[in-house]
């Protein structure tokens, strides 16, 4: 077998190579849940293989956008028996509506997953009204 | 049951802006239609896995985000290895309150038949970044060698 190259061998025999050129990313969504606590919207994002260094997380007045690379596994001693982990680019956009605190927004990551919050503006949130 | 894990490169011949546009399709699709009734009733889920071979070991790799340490359980038995586990869900949030469930939890499952002995004692294994990567060093007499011939 040739090994100077990685060959994927799939189960019908069909062979490609492994390595993808750098100019050609490989974008994937990342999937998101999302969910409202009292003070703020909480997202959170599968992205595993990123790290704090590596992730992006940019806010802009309507938007939040999430955008990580993650590396991809090829070597040159390396005989690839099966890839399914084709992508090596996280990409999400959200559109935020009004009612958020957009200076507030804090990110953390940890294990592959990306936490998001977004704390609602002083207007929205529940205020206690004192009873004479 | 069976889930056949949808191969995302076999589409190559096409233009690239169709081919990413399907495989983002079929790729959300593939996440939904994943999570499936598990005989137990609790919810299963397929995580993405490559397997590379050298010629000193194989490398195993997930993507288990979110997955801790202590929820993964990996065994090897007649050069059948199977990792298995599970996603749990943040516990201090009402259901009620989710507006968007995308993401996979629950039990997760898969196996390998390894088509050369490895040396079981040998095997690592370590979780960084939401990724498992096994390591497994074939056994001495699996390597390949070099072996000079004569020629008379």
């Amino acid at each position: 077998m040739d090994r100077s190259h990685a060959v994927v061998i799939h189960r019908n025999g069909s062979q490609l190579p492994a390595h993808r050129p750098e100019a050609m990313p490989v974008v994937v969504t990342p999937v998101t849940d999302l969910y409202e606590a009292e003070r703020e919207y909480v997202v959170r994002l599968d992205v595993p293989g990123a790290t704090r260094e590596t992730i992006r997380v940019e806010v802009q007045p309507a938007r939040l956008h999430v955008s990580a690379d993650v590396a991809v596994r090829t070597g040159a001693d390396v005989t690839v028996q099966h890839r399914e982990i084709v992508w090596n680019r996280f990409t999400r956009s959200f559109n935020l509506g009004p009612g958020i605190h957009l200076e507030g927004i804090t990110a953390a990551i940890a294990d592959g997953v990306l936490t998001v919050r977004i704390p609602k503006s002083e207007e929205v949130l529940p205020r206690n009204i004192a009873i004479q | 049951m069976s889930l056949i894990r949808w191969n995302p490169t076999r589409d190559l011949a096409w233009p690239s802006e169709l081919l990413s546009f399907q495989r983002e399709m079929n790729r959300l699709f593939d996440t939904f239609a994943r999570t499936d009734e598990g005989a137990s009733g609790l919810s299963m889920w397929t995580p993405a896995v490559d397997v590379a071979e050298r010629n000193d070991d194989y490398e195993v790799r997930l993507e288990l985000p979110g997955v801790r340490k202590e929820d993964v359980k990996i065994t090897i038995e007649n050069n059948v290895l199977t990792i298995r586990g599970e996603k749990k869900r943040e516990e201090n949030v009402n259901e009620n309150d989710y507006r968007r469930i995308e993401r996979s939890y629950g039990s997760f499952v898969r196996s390998f038949t390894l088509p050369v002995a490895v040396r079981a004692d040998k095997i690592e294994a370590k979780a960084q970044d939401g990724i498992l990567t096994v390591r497994l060093p074939k056994a001495e007499e699996a390597r390949p060698k070099q072996i000079e011939v004569q020629v008379k």
